[in-house]
């Protein structure tokens, strides 16, 4: 299934990719198998979505299609549809 | 049959209808001659001030009304408008209506009061300050009764720094009565760039005091309170108490979710603002009415190292 995927307020992601937003093709169809896609094929996405235990840190946002919250702890039945576009962002402090 | 264009359309009202300066407009007032002056603008517009004695109905509703709030045809009617350009195609439709001495006010109501003549307002704003709100009193959105809120409403800024500067300079200029502003740095040239609030002069002084300066300058109308502290869970519900609502423009996650949690436990809105070189974040938090805190949606800050500021 190919998807978009956006990463907003994540330098550490998005600073090696060199932008934003990429398209991601990936085998599955629910979040937790996109997720698990761009923790083995993206620099550091790992370290920065996901735990230790390879769930989705809850201090990322995950938003589908731009305005539907994803619960990140139901990922494995989150089903994903080809063109999606997924965001994940982080919360940030600059003032 | 071709249609007109609006400046054709224009210049044949001009040829209909006679224009009467505000100069004269005046003079016709002050001496009572007989004449109705009719006053079309929207109510929002009329509600910030309009020329003592006027009829109002608004332009587009002139045929249905005009019968019955001007019914000599003979009277001479002085229609104005905002700027004095619909005027005259109203003043056209009463002309139609057999209204015999049908004239309108040349620049309209701008002009009136750019010519220094009085007007007269129903509502309890000063004239200063119905003409400082007046591009926003015009906004239906806004009105007097939303100018009047804005007014009464008293609002804590937590940093004078990128983010609360142009905000405190926004708000101010739009008349919120009360902005408190915390803060407990001093003013580094490094700040300049982006912390509009603060000059050259200002550099090494508080930004608070800094801030209360530059604010006192924008709008003089507003009434100002520096907090020269930093906020802590020990005086922030204090803080709280003298304001209905907060905007967060500190630089750092500890404040960020302690003035969510105080607001939480305060009942008040929590206005979040963040920002990192090209990307910037905000929501409004009002748990109060039913809504999620910052914490429904981040339980916790970022870890560290993730997210620079």
């Amino acid at each position: 299934m190919k998807v978009t995927v956006e990463f907003l307020s994540l330098p550490l992601i998005t600073q090696p990719l060199g932008k934003k937003k990429i398209a991601v093709e990936f085998r599955g169809s629910t979040l937790a198998d996109l997720t698990r896609e761009l923790g083995s094929t993206i620099k550091r996405a790992k370290d920065v979505l996901l735990r230790t235990d390879g769930v989705i840190d809850d201090d990322i946002q995950i938003y589908k299609n731009g305005t539907d919250t994803v619960d990140r702890d139901q990922s494995d039945s989150i089903t994903l549809s080809e063109g999606d576009t997924v965001t994940f962002m982080m919360l940030v402090a600059g003032g | 049959m071709e249609d007109k264009s609006p400046e054709q359309s224009l210049e044949e009202a001009r040829a209909e209808i006679e224009e009467v300066s505000v100069d004269e407009a005046h003079r016709l007032l002050i001496d009572n001659e007989p004449m109705v002056f009719l006053d079309i603008r929207e109510p929002e517009q009329v509600a910030a001030g309009y020329i003592k004695g006027s009829v109002f109905i608004r332009g587009d509703e002139v045929e249905m009304h005009a019968r019955h709030l001007l019914p000599d045809r003979e009277k001479p009617v002085l229609l104005y408008c905002g700027e004095g350009v619909r005027s005259l195609f109203t003043a056209l439709t009463l002309k139609e209506m057999g209204y015999e001495d049908v004239r309108a006010l040349a620049g309209g109501f701008k002009a009136w009061v750019e010519a220094g003549y009085d007007t007269e307002s129903d509502s309890l704003l000063s004239r200063e300050q119905l003409n400082h709100y007046s591009r926003q009193i015009i906004l239906k959105e806004v009105g007097v009764e939303g100018q009047k809120k804005l007014l009464n409403a008293r609002v804590l800024i937590v940093g004078a720094g990128g983010l609360g500067s142009p905000s405190g300079l926004y708000l101010a200029a739009a008349g919120v009565g009360t902005l408190g502003i915390a803060d407990y740095d001093k003013v580094a040239m490094s700040n300049l760039n982006r912390q509009v609030l603060h000059t050259h002069g200002s550099v090494g002084k508080s930004k608070v005091e800094s801030a209360l300066d530059a604010l006192t300058r924008a709008n003089p109308d507003v009434s100002l309170i520096g907090i020269n502290q930093r906020i802590t869970p020990g005086n922030v519900l204090g803080i709280l108490e003298d304001f209905d609502i907060v905007l967060d423009g500190s630089d750092n996650f500890a404040t960020k979710y302690l003035m969510n949690d105080a607001c939480y436990f305060a009942g008040k809105p929590y206005v979040f603002g963040g920002a990192t070189r090209f990307e910037g974040q905000a929501g409004v938090f009002h748990s109060a009415a039913g809504g999620p805190c910052l914490r429904c949606i981040w339980p916790h800050p970022p870890r560290d190292g993730l997210v620079p500021t």
